[in-house]
């Protein structure tokens, strides 16, 4: 039996006033999955994961983590901790060495005081460079951001949203930057994680085929702020995406 | 094309306003211009300059170096709150708009009229100079930080957000790290910017080797006047090369 863990219904929203960039989106996600969802630019990925993960407040609709009513504030302060979220580009602080960067993803669960003067937890600490050596960058966790590589700074990426222990990781265009062996090197790192002990429901944004073929357990496609399609790569064929997309 | 001003009329009006703007200010006025003559004995004066009066030239450059950097750690101490508060990324606009107001009144008074005030207000001597640089400093530094804070990249801001910082957290783990040799640049160059500065708060009163070239030239003493020249030039230009290096390191 599946369990959903994020779902939203017929969620609208607009960036100005009745400019709508999603138009009653529907989605269902269920634990543990791996969910690729397509489209060109502008037809509202990006802004369906922001909606999701709680950046944006949607301007009708529902959204719930776990049954629970993520619009409300209270629901919402519990369900933004146990949703990953990596936002396009890399999103890491350059200046600060790896375990640093990992670190930021405790902060949630240590006191400001202690992490402003830079004091974590020694449990964390032990914890952070466990899930750097999980993501393979072991013998980089002292070094600056700075100095790593695109797929290396995507782990870093990773690494951090692990270290918030999330239940979903919302990923935007997670490979788009990164060449294509690196982005089947990293992808495969982070299907590893998210099918292993804990079940971690993934959901990326791409727009390359090959990938989301390979890697998802669900294909979604947006159009104009829709949703054209929905299936699994075993009985979907290009045509129907290529048709859902255009 | 229609409606537009010829680009020789615009020229015209340039001359046209210059040489009203040189009349105005009396530099067209031949019995004042006749009065550049004074340079020719003005300098036979300073020369050569006074080397005895060295020792006592260094001990006030010295109190000049001490008030920029006194001054220069205790503004740079206080912009940053004040342009955290001031962050449009941080805080809504009706908490920004305030302070980024503040610091724009503190700006638009400059060191010097700071050092006047400050003189009046706890009298003559470098602590005075010394709270006129802190001022003028909040008020430039302020405005150079809270514009590289709001300059942070939505990515990073989004990425360590995503994981439940607060703002402090997010300002001590995004914000500053990113900035961070922005804001080391900006303090060298203040700090050479106020080494400048108070210099020149000393003619007010405010201490340091302004006050003693205010005394040479009250006393007509040009050759220490020209003295005190050559050691801030030559102070100034080493501190600049250092500072530049310095600077280099961290913006590379």
């Amino acid at each position: 039996m599946t369990t959903s863990v994020l779902e939203c219904i017929d969620v609208w929203y607009a960036y100005q006033p009745s400019k709508f960039v999603l138009r009653g989106v529907s989605l269902e996600l269920e634990e543990g999955k791996v969910y690729m969802i397509f489209g060109r630019s502008g037809a509202g990925k990006t802004t369906l994961l922001k909606v999701l993960k709680g950046i944006l407040r949607p301007t009708s609709g529902i959204i719930r983590y776990r049954s629970k009513d993520l619009l409300s504030d209270e629901d919402r302060r519990v369900a933004y901790r146990s949703i990953g979220y990596v936002p396009q580009g890399f999103g890491v602080v350059s200046n600060l060495s790896v375990l640093e960067n990992v670190l930021t993803g405790a902060l949630s669960r240590v006191s400001t005081l202690h992490s402003i003067l830079g004091q974590f937890p020694e449990e964390e600490v032990e914890r952070a460079l466990r899930v750097i050596e999980t993501v393979g960058l072991k013998d980089f966790a002292h070094n600056k951001v700075s100095s790593l590589s695109g797929g290396q700074k995507q782990r870093v990426a990773i690494a951090r949203t692990l270290m918030q222990d999330p239940e979903v990781i919302l990923a935007d265009e997670f490979v788009s930057q990164l060449d294509p062996l690196t982005s089947r090197d990293v992808l495969e790192v982070f299907r590893e994680i998210c099918k292993g002990e804990k079940k971690i429901t993934l959901v990326i944004t791409t727009h390359d085929a090959d990938i989301a073929y390979e890697y998802a357990d669900s294909l979604v496609v947006m159009r104009e702020g829709g949703i054209t399609f929905r299936g699994s790569p075993g009985t979907t064929k290009g045509m129907d995406l290529l048709s859902a997309m255009r | 094309m229609r409606g537009r001003v010829p680009r020789d009329v615009w020229f015209i009006a340039f001359i046209g306003a210059l040489i009203y703007s040189l009349w105005q200010v009396g530099l067209l006025d031949p019995s004042r211009l006749g009065r550049f003559a004074n340079l020719v004995p003005f300098i036979v004066q300073m020369i050569p300059p006074d080397v005895s009066l060295v020792p006592l030239i260094l001990e006030a450059t010295y109190e000049t170096v001490l008030m920029a950097f006194t001054g220069t750690v205790i503004g740079g101490f206080l912009s940053l709150p004040l342009a955290m508060l001031s962050s449009r990324l941080l805080f809504p606009k009706h908490v920004t708009v305030p302070f980024r107001t503040l610091l724009a009144v503190i700006r638009t008074v400059p060191s010097l009229l700071w050092a006047l005030i400050f003189v009046i207000i706890i009298g003559l001597g470098p602590p005075a100079g010394v709270m006129a640089i802190s001022f003028y400093t909040v008020g430039y530094l302020g405005k150079l930080f809270y514009e590289s804070f709001d300059s942070v990249s939505k990515e990073v801001l989004e990425g360590v957000g995503a994981v439940g910082a607060s703002q402090l957290q997010l300002l001590r783990f995004a914000i500053v790290p990113e900035t961070a040799n922005y804001i080391i640049s900006q303090l060298l160059f203040i700090f050479e910017y106020n080494v400048r500065a108070s210099s020149i708060i000393g003619l007010v009163g405010a201490g340091g080797i302004g006050y003693l070239i205010l005394a040479l030239a009250q006393s007509l003493r040009y050759d220490g006047l020209l003295m005190c020249i050559l050691v801030i030039l030559a102070f100034v230009m080493g501190m600049d090369a250092i500072s530049s290096k310095i600077r280099a390191r961290f913006l590379r």
